[in-house]
């Protein structure tokens, strides 16, 4: 079963992982009214428990800035809506500035269990495959081993070109308490965040993807 | 299960059936390789066609025995052999082992005659060893059963194998290094007995200090992550991986039946269990007898020595990526290495140390290793350069070892033949040697990498990793 994405954010976001605030819109009014609280630029997306790849069904509308492109992307996403996926919800959420983006994974494996998966996310996850596992539960120590054995961390941790270099001692407390998370959520077979971005000394779930047993 | 797996290890009895007469049988080698070491325990041959056994008396089948044995080895093909496993447990045997394959890695009626297998197993609570697998043997009390030729002595590695194979290339390999086995156990297609029970049944045991595995392919990898990651903690254990592309992924596949998983979380795993991981058979052998014979070093402060520079520098080259630095040596140090060595000698004194010319006369290798032995080093990485007509410094080196109390890697550049007399020696007298000084630095690398491992415990949430220096 896969949990829309904003479901998904709530159940992080009470886990005190910090998420990007995501609003249901089921209006034009409510639209305009969620951009002016959130301020422009903003994104639009279906939050949908059929199809959980919005951006390759085009689910995603990235750098609305203005209420004309707002309106004009809703329309687009509720006819896709009515199209694919009736129960859907149409989410908005502010566009956050660029950071260094990550990937995180969980998986339940056969063999080895409770698997998290880390490392360079967006574009880079499959270019570069920079990528580290550890098995669940996993200990603090576990966790920095996981994350210097990152091709990428040593210039990540000093700031590469004009990034702001990445606090370890943050990044730990990021990862542990999704591994707590996912050792505690009850069914949790898979789930993605990609990405999840570091901005402001912080680590922010900009997508979430959760899939769950029936 | 477990208690009878130990008993079954360390057995004071042992039926085996069918034992021949006949030398190129599987049914000569278990009793031939029994009479020749120094078993005491009792051995029973079993074989209707024999009345004795290389003047053992054979009973017809194991009822006539009379008595439970700890072991019955089963020599028979795998459709014999799981009828004689029914009857090792009516008479209530504490364990077998099924040499035979023609089991689950060949095709889909094998897979049953392997759940038959198991079945049986279950029934009585009778432990099974293998099938496909060359057995197993416990040194220490010279219960040597497996059915092929190989030669080694008592030591303190524990080789567990999934190929027979390279199981016996490790043991072999330690033998070349002059290093014994605990136990050689050849898990087969662990139909029964895996990896972690023989680790458990194992773990206790004094004589084992290094466990040495050979994987091809785990079907429960987060059971064996939870048994090994307390094992790792007491003692060393060092894992040759199989499989590392999916090509040989397949390949396993048809050799034991078990699925091979993702080399990565294999790694990944390995390096959270606290484990070694190696990449070759040799590489197995090398770190295992470093982790068998020495203590590990108190930190990462290495010194090396030698009177030919090339060795140390690309020993230097592995051991810095594994975390040992160099620290330089101490003013009062250089001066009286510079009195043993010789105000004239054109060479500017730093770590790694070398001697140069004077460096080879083992009165000025050994007063320089005098000097050294109060410096705060916590490990020594030595090179001897092998000369015919020149004494390589052994009593001196032993008592350099003894002193410092610190691990200390020697490297002799020879060839083998020449060197062997040395290397037996050498190693009765405590001294950890090798030829080559990649061997050297992977040996020293594996006794950090324990060195880390240990130090893992008590380290709780938010507090700091204990850090190395450097």
């Amino acid at each position: 079963m896969i949990i829309p994405e904003h479901e998904a954010k709530i159940l992080l976001s009470d886990w005190g992982i910090d998420v990007v605030p995501t609003e249901r819109v089921d209006s034009i009014m409510n639209l305009k009214a969620n951009a002016d609280y959130f301020g422009f630029p903003v994104v639009l997306k279906l939050s949908s428990s059929r199809h959980s790849h919005k951006t390759e069904i085009g689910g995603v509308v990235l750098g609305l800035d203005s209420y004309e492109e707002l309106e004009k992307a809703y329309v687009k996403l509720d006819n896709l809506k009515r199209d694919i996926d009736p129960s859907a919800s149409i989410i908005i959420e502010p566009m956050i500035e660029p950071g260094v983006e990550f990937f995180l994974g969980i998986q339940r494996h056969e063999n080895f269990g409770l698997v998290l998966s880390f490392g360079l996310g967006g574009i880079f996850l499959e270019l570069v495959r920079d990528i580290s596992f550890r098995l669940l539960p996993a200990s603090w120590l576990d966790l920095a081993e996981m994350v210097e054995e990152l091709r990428s961390w040593p210039k990540l941790k000093e700031g590469f070109r004009n990034l702001p270099p990445v606090d370890m001692d943050e990044l730990l407390t990021f990862l542990d308490k999704i591994g707590d998370f996912a050792t505690k959520q009850k069914g949790l077979e898979e789930m993605d965040l990609n990405p999840v971005s570091y901005v402001d000394g912080k680590f922010v779930v900009v997508d979430a993807r959760i899939v769950k047993k029936e | 299960m477990l208690a009878k797996l130990r008993k079954a290890l360390n057995p004071k009895s042992v039926a085996i059936v069918g034992a021949s007469v006949d030398q190129v049988s599987v049914g000569f080698g278990p009793v031939y390789n029994l009479l020749t070491s120094s078993y005491r325990g009792k051995i029973y041959p079993i074989n209707p066609k024999y009345d004795k056994v290389l003047g053992l008396k054979c009973y017809p089948d194991l009822r006539s025995v009379g008595i439970s044995p700890d072991v019955v080895i089963i020599l028979l093909n795998q459709f014999a052999a799981v009828d004689i496993l029914e009857e090792a447990g009516k008479i209530g045997a504490s364990a077998a082992v099924i040499v035979a394959g023609g089991f689950k890695e060949v095709d889909d009626s094998g897979r049953a005659l392997e759940q038959r297998l198991r079945k049986i197993s279950e029934n009585y609570e009778m432990p099974v060893i293998g099938p496909n697998t060359l057995g197993f043997s416990s040194f220490h009390i010279g219960f040597h059963s497996i059915f092929w030729h190989f030669d080694t002595f008592p030591g303190n590695v524990a080789v567990i194998s999934q190929s027979g194979g390279v199981g016996l290339t490790i043991a072999c390999s330690l033998r070349t290094l002059s290093s014994g086995l605990s136990h050689f156990i050849g898990v087969g297609n662990g139909a029964v007995a895996g990896f972690t029970d023989y680790m458990l049944a194992l773990d206790e045991d004094p004589n084992v200090k290094v466990f040495s595995l050979f994987i091809e392919g785990l079907t429960d990898a987060r059971e064996f992550y939870e048994v090994a990651r307390n094992i790792s903690r007491k003692k060393a254990v060092v894992v040759y991986k199989a499989g590392k592309n999916e090509e040989v992924s397949k390949a396993t596949m048809t050799h034991t039946g078990s699925l091979t998983g993702e080399y990565e979380l294999y790694r990944a795993m390995f390096k959270q269990a606290g484990i070694v991981e190696v990449d070759s058979a040799w590489h197995a052998a090398v770190v295992s007898r470093a982790l068998g014979m020495l203590d590990l070093p108190q930190g990462n402060r290495m010194c090396a020595m030698t009177f030919t520079a090339g060795p140390s520098i690309v020993a230097m080259d592995r051991l810095l990526d594994a975390g040992w630095i160099f620290p330089d040596i101490s003013d009062e140090a250089k001066k009286k290495i510079r009195s043993v060595i010789g105000e004239k000698t054109p060479v500017e004194l730093q770590n790694p140390i070398d001697l140069t010319g004077p460096g080879f006369l083992p009165q000025n290798y050994s007063g320089v290793l005098d000097v050294l032995s109060n410096e705060p080093f916590d490990a020594f990485f030595l090179v001897w350069s092998f000369h015919a007509l020149i004494r390589i410094p052994i009593p001196e080196l032993e008592g350099f070892v003894k002193c410092t109390g610190k691990p200390v890697v020697l490297v002799i550049l020879a060839n083998y033949d020449e060197a062997q007399p040395y290397l037996e020696e050498l190693s009765r007298r405590g001294i950890c040697c090798y030829l080559t000084p990649e061997d050297g630095a992977e040996a020293l690398n594996a006794l950090l990498a324990r060195y880390k491992i240990m130090n893992r415990d008590g380290l709780g949430q938010n507090s700091t990793p204990r850090r190395l220096m450097g």
